[in-house]
């Protein structure tokens, strides 16, 4: 394949995806870096990989609906993690320590992230369940991108 | 970013502007529940559940919104079920979630002690039938949908006054065989004791759709005799060891008898499984306490013993009980059967509480100071 295309697949996106988020000021390579943060804090407090795939989901959703800009990619991806954590985490997980770590790994202050809680649980309609169609891919992927494989 | 939290706190909106809180109805470890009817629009009446903080007192709790008002909301608002009730809107408000409901006149709880403090006689077939009848509709919604309601209970079961029931609390609600989830879930103690299944009593970790039938079936029979099947006396959690329910187990034993491996083929394999020694024997009485409630339809009995089964995997699924012939035979339930039967109770006492008051205190110093809005905080009111 030519790296072009290549490139289009691994994101899942294409031309058009592209050119929404051009228009919120996004680029491909601040996504995967929020992706990867999410990741991170999902292996340092040894939360479930669906967490931070749901979270993505969430993230994901915010982009389409011209919620999420440059200025508030990091703080919004935060706290879409932080709800993801809420709803997803089996095990009794300290939501507060957890914070800790979100607020220092996406660089964003803890209150702001407490702020902006409600405003983003609201504009995910409060729909914090996700099917299996949306949440399934990002699920494989992460789950490749960390190093293990399913098959 | 002052002029931005200014104009947001101006487009905020306010419980108290939208909806005129009646009275109090009643408290809970998650937070208050409020009756209220909204200033505009057509004249019906709802709930308002206010969720305390995760900490109560601090001015911003440390953790956020709590879990289980994520999780309440989140199940809520997938939901659309005619017994089930349903979530209007959610507004956020004095640093507390609200969540704004359907208003159900009473609850299971209220309308069995009527019966037993002030009309001393049981509840006609019809209206137990039919309160079942919706009950198991209800949780076969949530059963299809992957969801268990984890903690049925009289006091959780609301009743319109026309008599449909809506199931409520899914506070403890859970989605379950989610392929991303584990099987065994970290908040140990669910269900009310009299109400739940041997199979957690004997330590099982894994939580299923049977744990809500057998609640069913302990809800159906109180419902019968207007007292509870298995009162048992909870023994109160220490040092986070979750203590085995002696007296709860002795309860079940003495109605429905000592269980056998024929009855109950994984029983032996169950965590907790060595405490069944101490007991003595008893066999099965259900059918003598049946007939001493004074009802005579032995289809009734024989939903009764199905949905009181010991084994987990052969107790009566929902959809099964729905088609359970005792709801072929008369009377039939129907939708409205306190409707049907002329039926009226006496309506939920409202109070006021404190925070009704402070709730007015602090529309007044809104009124004059709206600055100080977004930060002040009623619930710190004792």
């Amino acid at each position: 394949a030519k790296p072009d295309e290549h490139r289009q697949d691994t994101n899942g996106g294409s031309r058009e995806i592209q050119l929404g988020l051009s228009a919120a000021g996004l680029t491909l390579d601040q996504l995967r870096r929020l992706k990867a943060y999410m990741l991170r804090v999902m292996r340092e407090q040894d939360l479930e990989l669906s967490t931070a795939a749901i979270g993505w989901v969430y993230f994901e959703k915010l982009i389409w609906k011209g919620y999420v800009v440059k200025d508030n990619r990091k703080l919004v991806a935060a706290v879409c993690l932080f709800l993801a954590l809420k709803i997803n985490e089996s095990r009794e997980v300290s939501v507060s320590r957890s914070l800790q770590v979100i607020q220092r790994r996406f660089e964003v202050s803890a209150d702001s992230i407490l702020d902006q809680e409600f405003s983003v649980f609201a504009e995910l309609e409060f729909s914090l369940w996700v099917p299996r169609r949306e949440f399934m891919p990002h699920f494989l992927r992460m789950f490749e991108a960390i190093g293990m494989f399913c098959y | 970013m002052e002029n931005y939290k200014r104009k947001r706190e101006k487009q905020r909106v306010r419980v108290r502007t939208k909806y005129e809180i009646i009275g109090f109805i009643s408290s809970g470890t998650y937070g208050r529940v409020y009756k209220a009817r909204p200033r505009e629009g057509p004249p019906i009446e709802l709930a308002i559940k206010k969720f305390k903080p995760e900490r109560e007192g601090e001015a911003r709790p440390t953790s956020g919104i709590s879990q289980s008002a994520c999780r309440e909301i989140g199940l809520c608002r997938e939901l659309h079920h005619e017994n089930i009730i349903e979530l209007c809107e959610v507004i956020m408000d004095d640093n507390a979630i609200h969540m704004v409901m359907d208003y159900a006149e009473f609850d299971l709880l209220s309308i069995m002690q009527h019966h037993t403090h002030h009309l001393r006689k049981p509840m006609s077939e019809l209206v137990v039938k039919s309160i079942l009848w919706q009950l198991i509709n209800g949780v076969a919604y949530l059963h299809a949908n992957l969801i268990l309601q984890r903690d049925l209970k009289p006091a959780n079961i609301m009743i319109t006054s026309s008599g449909v029931v809506k199931v409520g609390d899914l506070g403890l609600a859970r989605v379950f065989r989610r392929p991303f989830q584990t099987l065994y879930n970290g908040d140990k103690v669910v269900v009310t004791v009299w109400y739940r299944a041997p199979e957690l009593l004997l330590g099982s970790r894994h939580y299923t759709t049977a744990v809500d039938m057998w609640s069913i079936g302990c809800i159906f029979a109180e419902m019968l005799a207007l007292r509870a099947l298995f009162k048992g006396e909870e023994v109160k959690m220490e040092k986070k060891q979750i203590p085995f329910q002696r007296s709860q187990v002795n309860k079940i034993l003495e109605i429905l008898g000592t269980p056998t491996k024929e009855q109950w083929p994984k029983l032996e394999l169950m965590p907790d499984f060595q405490h069944m020694k101490q007991f003595r024997h008893y066999s099965n009485s259900l059918k003598t306490w049946y007939a001493n409630t004074g009802h005579k339809s032995d289809q009734g009995f024989q939903l009764l013993s199905s949905l009181l089964d010991y084994d987990p995997e052969r107790r009566i699924s929902a959809s099964e009980a729905l088609d359970h012939p005792y709801f072929k035979e008369e009377p039939k339930p129907v939708k409205h059967p306190f409707l049907e039967q002329n039926i009226s109770y006496p309506k939920r006492r409202l109070t006021l509480d404190e925070l009704c008051d402070a709730k007015s205190q602090h529309t007044k110093l809104v009124n004059m100071e709206p600055a100080v809005s977004g930060s002040s905080t009623a619930n710190t009111v004792t």
